[in-house]
């Protein structure tokens, strides 16, 4: 594998624990209330999103530190896994759209944490694909991090904000 | 196969951290639904299955971390791991198959979620032995990141779908 990969080692040991780790919360979280989550027709396809940006910083993660593979090999990798985790947020964003009494700027907040960090991943596997490693892999490492926060953000929704 | 093996120990390490969070988060999302689990005809050999899996994903990126064993004692040890796993499958496809409410396209669906990473590892494992060091690693690989998703897509089935 390139240099500039080999760099990315102890981020990306750190992001497949932190990721699966967190992945873990956020399935406990959801069944401490359970029963609310069930009544609401958008938070199940947006806890199921939320949970597929985690897998697809893990699995960005775990790949990174496969050895001897070309970075295009990784491009198209983390690529495939974005495109996967990007029906999920799909999915979510089109039950978010049909939902009743809700403004505009509440579909768009309840959308966005979703988002960010499919496009970080999306913008930063076609940039490793194209070439501009360094770029494309800071891109990445990006989308981990949003990935981590969207995570949490949606660990507290079903955990405190489903019960205001 | 020393040199190899280094290469992937930090792949392995950040493996065996994850794996065995997911392993744990499988308990915990089974305990909030398991009377409707229990009930169920292939729900817990099911997740027995997944479970499982993810022991010997666990297993074989420890032993992955083992220094100077050679290849083939590797690939034996998972081999025998993932023989055990697939014991478990066949009985839980057995159960699947059984099932007569369901539609033959959702019997595949199930079978195929617990099939694939076992069967990675089962080829990995025949590759080590055989002497194809670099091939059977890779699919060691892919087989711990398909038993990480199989774990999640099992949590959410027993968490959220079993109350559908």
């Amino acid at each position: 594998m390139s240099e500039a990969l080999e760099g990315w080692t102890d981020f990306n040991v750190a992001m497949v624990g932190a990721t699966a780790a967190l992945a873990g919360l956020l399935i406990v979280a959801m069944s401490v209330n359970i029963a609310e989550i069930m009544k609401s027709p958008t938070l199940p396809p947006r806890a199921a999103a939320s949970i597929a940006a985690l897998v697809l910083a893990l699995t960005a993660g775990a790949f990174g530190l496969v050895p001897g593979q070309p970075s295009i090999a990784y491009g198209i990798e983390v690529l495939v896994a974005t495109v996967l985790a990007a029906i999920f947020q799909w999915h979510a964003i089109r039950i978010v759209a049909r939902e009743d009494h809700v403004s505009t700027t509440d579909r768009i907040l309840k959308s966005i944490a979703g988002i960010l960090p499919i496009a970080a991943f999306l913008g930063g596997s076609l940039l490793v694909i194209a070439g501009s490693l360094e770029a494309g892999l800071t891109t990445m490492a990006v989308g981990s991090v949003l990935s981590i926060i969207a995570g949490l953000l949606f660990s507290w929704v079903v955990l405190v904000e489903v019960l205001r | 196969m020393s040199e190899l093996a280094d290469e992937w120990s930090q792949f392995n390490v950040a493996m065996a951290g994850a794996t065995a969070a997911l392993a744990g988060l499988l308990i915990v999302a089974m305990s909030v639904n398991l009377k409707a689990i229990v009930a169920s005809r292939s729900l817990p050999v099911r997740m027995a299955t997944a479970l499982t899996t993810l022991l010997v994903a666990l297993a074989a990126t420890a032993l992955g971390l083992a220094p100077g064993q050679p290849a083939w004692a590797y690939g034996l040890e998972v081999f025998v791991g993932a023989v055990l796993a697939a014991a478990f499958e066949v009985r839980a496809i057995r159960a699947i198959i059984h099932d007569q409410v369901l539609a033959t396209v959702r019997r595949m669906a199930k079978s195929i979620a617990g099939t694939v990473p076992i069967t990675s590892y089962l080829v990995g494992g025949v590759l080590l032995m055989t002497g194809s060091v670099a091939a059977g690693l890779w699919f060691f690989a892919a087989g711990a990141i398909l038993a990480i998703a199989s774990a999640i897509l099992h949590s959410w089935i027993v968490l959220v779908e079993v109350l559908r």
